[in-house]
Order: C-alpha cells, then structure tokens, then sequence
C-alpha cells in the first residue's frame, strides 16, 4: 500500500470478516426490492432502483464459493422482515453503481499499510483473486478485498 | 493555456463543420459576397488564434488558403473548381493538425510546402497551377509564409454584416445528461404522489399535486428540448461529399436538402451519420450515371440526389431520392437467387418492391458480378442494421431507369421510448413499440391455431407455430427461452406478441399484456451488456426496475434462425406492388386489409385498431337488438360491417368471426368482418370520395381498389344507442 493507513469499510459475510476501501463505498442500504436478470450470470442477483440509478446486485458469496447467513433474495425484500436479510452495500466503480447483499456491516476501521500481509499461498485460488492483503486483528483476520476484482466479469466459478 | 486550447478546438470544429458546405456552396453561387464573407472570417479567426498560441504549422496552412480567399473577395480570381479544391485540401490539412492537436495538444508533424505553393500559384497567375509546377516551386521557396506576407495590407478583417449576439450557452452532454436523469427521478417521485394522494379531489393537497404534475411535465420536455438537434448537423459533411464523387467520377451532381431544421437527439444523429454517407455515396457512385449516358436516355445531364426530412408521429422519416439508374429487379432476383438466398420458384412470384429489398442482405454485399448492380447493395445490411438498432426501418423502392428512393423511419429520441410491458409468469418485462406488428390473444377457442411441429429443437423444445391468417409464424415462448420457471403451454388464455425485426416475423408468448407507456431507457450495467436479449432496463412508475427486451436478441437467443427469404415466402402472398409513384403524396402509414363481407377489400390505419379477435360464433350475444360479446369482464358491440349481411347468417356453427377492436376513449368497439387480410405500409390517396357514409373513399391499396373504412363513424353510431345499464343486458341473455 503505498499511502501510509487506509479507511476500511468492514462486512461479514457467515463467520469472516472482510474490508472495502471507504472510498469506494458509496452507501449502506436496508435491503430493497431487486428484478431479477434473466440469463444473467450466476452472480449476479439482479437490478435495484437506487434513486432513479440503476444498481446491480453482485452475490459476493458466489463468487467466493462461501455462504452466507441470510441467503434470501432479495426478490422478497418488501415482504420479508429487514432483520432477516441483512444489508447492502453500495461500492462504486468504473462509474457504475454495485450493491452487495452481507451478514453484517461493522465499524470502518483505519489500516496501517505497515499491518497488511500478503494473502497466503494456500487460500482459495477464487478468494486469492480479489483479496489485496489480510491484516491480523485480536480475534481473527479481516480480509482486504479489491472492489474491481468483486464485481468484475472475469468470475471463476464454483 | 490548455482551456484557451480546448476553447479554440470546440470553436474550430463548429466553424469548420460549416465551412465545408460554405465552400461548396460558394462553387455553385461565385459571386455570393456575403458566403465569402463568411468563410474568411472563419479562416481568419484560426489564423489569428493560432498565432496566439504559437501553432507554426496550422498558421502558415489558414494564412495562404486565407490569402487565396481574400482574392477571391478583392476580385483578382474568380472561384472555379480548381482554386475551390485547393481551398478545400487547405481545409482538410487545418482539420488533421486540429484532430492532431486534441490528441496529443502538440502540433502533429507534416509537410504542407506542395499544397501552400499550389494556393500561393493562385495569386501570381489566373491559370491553374499545373501539380509538377508546384513540386518544383516549392524547392524554391524555403518559407512560403513570409513570401506572400504582402498580402496583409489588403485584409479587412472587420467587412462583417452578421454579429448578432451569441444568445446560446456551451453545456457539457455529461450535465444535460444528469439533468435528465434528476428529471426522470422527479417524474417517478411525482407519479408516486399522486398515487399516495388517490384521486381526492377534496384533499388539501389536490391542487398542488396538479400543479406540481404539470410542472413536471413541462421540465420534462423541456430537458428534452436541450438535446435535440437540428438534423441539418448530420447532412453538413454532404455537399463537400457530393462534389468530391462528382469530381472524381466526371459526373455532374446536384444534391437538395430539404427540412434540414427537423429536430433529433443527438444521439440518434450521431447514430445515422455514417448510415446516411454511405446511402449518399452509394447514389452518387452507383446511382446517377456519367453525362451522357443520361443524356442517352433522355435525362438532364445532371443528376439530382435529394435529401427530405420531416416528423411523422413521434418518428422522423428521412428520404434520399436519386435520378440514377435504379436497381433492377430482375437483377436483384438472379443475384438473390444465384447466392442461395431465395429459391427460384418464390424469387420469380414475388414483387419488385419486396425483390428489392434483397439489397439489405447480408449475404448480398459481396456483388461483384452483375454491372448494372455491383457495388449498390455494398454495406446495405450494415446500414439497415444500424437503422434498426435505434428503432428504426428502412425501405427501398426503384424503377429501372427512373431512379431510386430509400425511406428511412426513426425515432426522435432513444432515451424515451414507447414500450409495451407485458407479463412472463411474475416477471415483467417492456418490449420497444416499434418493433411490435400486432397483438394476438390465444384464447381456448383459438388454441386449434397454435400448432406444433414434434422436432425436439433449440432448447430441447418442440417448434410451435401459429396460424395467422394466410401465415405460419414461429413462435417462442419467452418464459422458455429466458428460462424462467413455469408454463404458459397448458394456460387457458395467454398472448402473443408478434414481432417483426428485418425481414423476420414471429410471436412472443406472453402470460400477460398490460399497458403501453413512455418509458426512459436507462442502460444495462457492464455485467448484463453481453446479454443480447435486452436493449435496455426502465423504471416504472411504482419504482420497480423492469428489463427492455430487445426482440431481434430474444430470437437469436431462442434459435428462430429464420433467414429473411424464408419469412418473406410465407408473408408475401397478398402484397404486390403498384406502379412507384413519382411525386411525394400522402404519408406512408401501416394499413389493416380485410374483406368487410362483399368481396371487396377494405382497409383502416392500423393506428385506429386497439386488438384484432377472432370471436367464436357460439359467443356472440343478442340483447336490446343488438349483437354483443363478453370481452375482457366488459361487454363489446359488435356492429358487421355490410349491413344488408346478418352476423350469423355469415358463418356457420363451430366457426370463428374476426373482428376488429377499437376505442375511443370510453367508447368500445368490435368490426365485425368476413376476413382479415393482411397488414401493410402505404399511402392512402382517396381516388374517389364515398356518398355512403362509413365510408371515407376509395382508393387503390396493394394494387385493388380498396374501401376506405371511416372508424370513426362506426365509434359514433355506436355511442348513440350504447345502453346504460350493459350488465342487465348480460343477465337477459345468459
């Protein structure tokens, strides 16, 4: 990392904890009604409405090949208790708008660029693919994610 | 420095993009002093400003062609072709070191010394430079800028006659684009209101809801005002395109342009721009013959080829017309036929008029062999699918000899569009109205329509048809072919959307129609773009996001791999052509034909037709003497059309009535008739005004003498006597 500490946005997805730069987040969202994309790849969970901006729904937990804890749709969203779903985030990127369905957000914790280690060798070649580093916490690892690698095409598949 | 730089580069391409047509102009009117002028002046400004900002290259370019033009204004030469091209090489050379300059902000690289001599030629001498002359002057003379320095004494920089006050503002499209997002938002936030409020008229907040509504309205046709554009900015590269063919080629060319102020988005112009030079220069090239083959053949020597535009209902149509040689059909048939494009049999049965549109095949533009033909079909299947990305349509129509016109239909606008949303199982989606034929609705009585054909094909389903009139159309199932869960197959009821793309025709099964609606296309994310089965996505007005189904993916995705000859076989049985007219006349409208019960053809605008049934005879009901039919949880009079025929006496038991459905607004309608024929784009030019009344005329449709049936009146006799009580009605009869 070349600038000297960086905002992380922290998320849970089941039991892992995972972080996005704060400058790429634009929003946190309570769950919205989501259109459904047929012949959409596998990922991605659909369209949300976003104040007259399109959004696309991005299933992280696809990507990773992991689960999540409320792995609802969000195709229910109106009907169904927001406490069941979850939240979205909103990241930002190539100027598009993307919302990815977690557990759980937490606090934006500031990151010592002198803190992150490299991702290890033996992890999940699709997490390896949009992880930029992990930094060691008292209780666990929170895994720095590159908000490109997320959401872009090139996913590998389960 | 870089603003003054971007500064002079937006204001040079404005300027230069008229220059062109300036220039052109001024070849055919020399002694126009003001055109001059103009073109000075533009050059001048250049000139000047690139002084300013030490661009040496493009300095020495504007300075000499600027020399030329102020001879041409003193009256030292006169502006013959020769010093005309030589001004407009000056021109392009000024346009590749701007395009340079936006690349790189530095002056490109070039040697302009031949073409400085041949400009500076013009003021030593009154005859042409000869090319070998000019090399060999410019080995002389090192800086040919200075040499003609003397010139300056004699420019008048300020002979202006214009200098009206610039009363526009330069806005960046990113803003206007934003602008009309943030509107579309407001219209959705207002659409909501109005359904919080309901339609009291007592609540506080009626009046304001309305005045807001309309407010809103207002902004936003007013946002979309700032993106149109007048489509003349499309046409200005013509003229200098025109002059160049008919250089090159020894031809002598005019080109007219009318309705040049007609207004478009920009984006729309920017999608026809290249589509339209390569129409032009396929006229110019192929189109109009050399001097004397037209004086040969009777014609003026010089060709015309004419440019029209005009609004048309929410479209802009677009016509270029040449007096060339035209496509010969008989040409287009051997060539069709010769490229496996068409059997022989269905080549020779169909007319000219569909024959001809063999040119926008893709398969076609490789022509190399037939003369009279080569070359004109080049690039047509690219143009038409350009036109037809944008919700467009194209047609030609010729006459061996006479000439050729290309009719082109486009929208005003891409970024609002009229949609029909309709229903796959839960799922909505909207489908662009330009490119839905009709609406069919499959009702139990009319399923011995749909057929089947066992072939277990793409997507491992069997193919099904429909029998629509004298036609099969394939049909897909877009639940199916979008594999979306559930079945529309053993449903009761369900629709069919019948599409035409191209040459192509087929149905999309649907669960449910709903409403048609101005909706604002919004584009797809990056991830969805590789889907070719949208065109787009929408919001509605609840705030849901609905996908915009684009038809020709959805049948490529499906596996209707129907080539165009193969639709047009089963579609062309009732179309032939009539003798092209030669003057412009009533608008081309699409036309609903049918037998009323006489024999005779009838026809109505197809804009006037809501749905067109076909009514089981067992359902039709007799109540307070008149004929009725329960039709979609309402009652619908059905009136025949010839009257001296009884409704029943028509058919017998077990058949079924088409009938025509219309509104107005509260009022509703069923035509009921013998037949219905076909649908079909013409005009309608009333040979004989009618006496009888529900009759507007006769005139001569696809080749019959066709009545023209006046909906309106049948809309008005059935308002006087609708009863107002109907559902009494239905108890009577049930």
């Amino acid at each position: 990392m070349s600038v000297d500490h960086v905002g992380f946005v922290t998320f849970r997805m089941a039991r892992q904890w995972f972080g996005i730069p704060v400058a790429s987040v634009q929003e946190v969202l309570v769950p919205q009604r989501v259109t459904r994309i047929p012949l959409a790849p596998p990922d991605v969970m659909g369209f949300l409405n976003l104040r007259g901006q399109i959004v696309t729904m991005v299933d992280l937990s696809v990507r990773l090949g992991c689960m999540r804890e409320r792995p609802w749709d969000r195709l229910s969203a109106p009907l169904m208790p927001p406490e069941l779903l979850g939240m979205d985030v909103v990241l930002r990127d190539g100027g598009e708008l993307f919302a990815l369905p977690v557990d759980d957000v937490g606090d934006v914790v500031t990151v010592l660029s002198s803190a992150v280690d490299e991702v290890p060798v033996t992890l999940d070649p699709r997490w390896k693919d949009m992880c930029a580093g992990i930094v060691r916490r008292d209780t666990d690892v929170l895994m720095l994610l590159d908000p490109e690698r997320m959401v872009s095409d090139s996913v590998m598949h389960s | 420095m870089d603003d003054i730089l971007n500064d002079f580069l937006t204001e040079s391409s404005d300027n230069l993009a008229r220059l062109d047509a300036d220039i052109v102009a001024l070849e055919h009117d020399p002694s126009n002093t003001v055109l001059l002028n103009t073109i000075f002046r533009t050059i001048h400004t250049i000139k000047g400003t690139c002084g300013f900002l030490g661009l040496v290259r493009l300095e020495s370019v504007a300075h000499s062609a600027e020399s030329v033009l102020d001879w041409l204004r003193a009256g030292h030469l006169f502006a013959s072709p020769d010093v005309i091209s030589d001004i407009l090489r000056a021109i392009d050379v000024i346009k590749e070191i701007l395009a340079g300059l936006e690349r790189t902000s530095t002056e490109p690289f070039g040697d302009d010394s031949a073409l400085i001599a041949a400009l500076d030629a013009w003021m030593h001498d009154e005859e042409p430079a000869l090319t070998t002359v000019v090399t060999a002057m410019t080995t002389a003379s090192s800086n040919p800028a200075t040499r003609t320095s003397g010139s300056d004494e004699r420019r008048h920089p300020n002979g202006d006659d214009g200098g009206i006050a610039d009363a526009s503002l330069r806005v960046n499209v990113a803003m206007l684009d934003k602008l009309m997002n943030t509107v579309g938002e407001l219209v959705l936030a207002r659409n909501q209101l109005i359904q919080i409020a309901g339609h009291d008229e007592h609540s506080l907040y009626h009046t304001s809801i309305q005045h807001l509504s309309r407010i809103t309205t207002e902004l936003q046709e007013s946002v979309m005002k700032t993106r149109m554009q007048p489509i003349g900015t499309a046409w200005s590269k013509l003229p200098r395109l025109v002059r160049d063919i008919a250089r090159a080629s020894g031809k002598q060319i005019t080109l007219e342009m009318s309705g040049a102020t007609t207004e478009l988005d920009r984006q729309v112009i920017q999608a026809i721009q290249d589509p339209l030079t390569h129409m032009v220069r396929n006229s110019g090239d192929h189109g109009i013959e050399l001097p004397e083959v037209r004086r040969a053949r009777g014609k003026l020597s010089t060709g015309t080829i004419r440019l029209h535009a005009y609004q048309e209902s929410g479209h802009v149509v677009i016509e270029i017309t040449d007096d060339g040689a035209g496509i010969d059909p008989v040409a287009v048939r051997t060539k069709a036929v010769e490229r496996g494009l068409v059997r022989r049999e269905v080549a020779d049965a169909m007319s000219d008029r569909d024959a001809l549109n063999f040119i926008f095949e893709p398969g076609f533009s490789t022509a190399s062999t037939v003369t009279s033909l080569s070359g004109r079909g080049v690039g047509m299947d690219v143009v038409r699918s350009n036109i037809e990305r944008i919700g467009g349509t194209i047609d030609v129509r010729s006459t061996a000899g006479v000439g050729c016109t290309i009719h082109i239909r486009i929208p005003l606008t891409l970024a609002i569009i009229s949609a029909l949303v309709v229903g796959v199982h839960k799922e909505m989606f909207a489908i662009p109205q330009t490119a839905i034929i009709e609406l069919v609705r499959v009702t139990s009585t009319t399923r011995a329509l749909v057929e089947t054909v066992f072939s277990g094909g793409a997507n491992g389903q069997d193919a099904q048809f429909y029998r629509l009139r004298d036609t099969l159309l394939p049909l897909i199932d877009l639940g199916g072919a979008l594999r979306i869960r559930g079945s529309h197959a053993n449903a009761e009821e369900y629709n069919i959307v019948v599409c035409q793309t191209g040459a192509t025709r087929f149905g999309l099964i649907v669960s449910a129609v709903f409403d048609t609606q101005e909706i604002v296309v919004k584009p797809v994310g990056r991830r969805v773009k590789p889907l070719e089965c949208y065109a787009g996505c929408t919001i509605l007005g609840d705030g849901r996001v609905v996908m915009i189904l684009d038809p020709a993916g959805v049948s490529t995705i499906a596996g209707v791999q129907l080539d165009g000859a193969h639709a047009r076989e089963m579609t062309s049985t009732s179309c032939t052509a009539t003798a092209e007219p030669a003057e412009p006349m009533a608008a081309l409208e699409r036309l609903l034909l049918f037998d009323g019960g006489t024999g005779a053809q009838h026809a109505v605008p197809l804009s006037r037709v809501a749905r067109l049934e076909e009514i089981p005879v067992e359902r039709i009901e007799r109540a307070d003497d008149r004929q009725l039919v329960q039709y979609r949880g309402a009652l619908l009079p059905l009136v025949p059309l010839t009257t001296d025929v009884g409704l029943d006496a028509m058919l017998g038991p077990g058949r079924t009535r088409p009938v025509i459905v219309c509104h107005d607004g509260e009022t509703s309608l069923g035509l009921a008739v013998h037949e219905i024929r076909d649908i079909i784009e013409d005009r309608i030019t009333l040979e004989l005004a009618s006496e009888r009344p529900g009759v507007l005329g006769t005139a001569v449709i696809a080749g019959r003498a066709t009545e023209v049936v006046d909906i309106s009146y049948y809309l008005a006799q059935s308002r006087v006597v609708r009863p107002s009580t109907p559902n009494a009605a239905v108890e009577e009869v049930a």
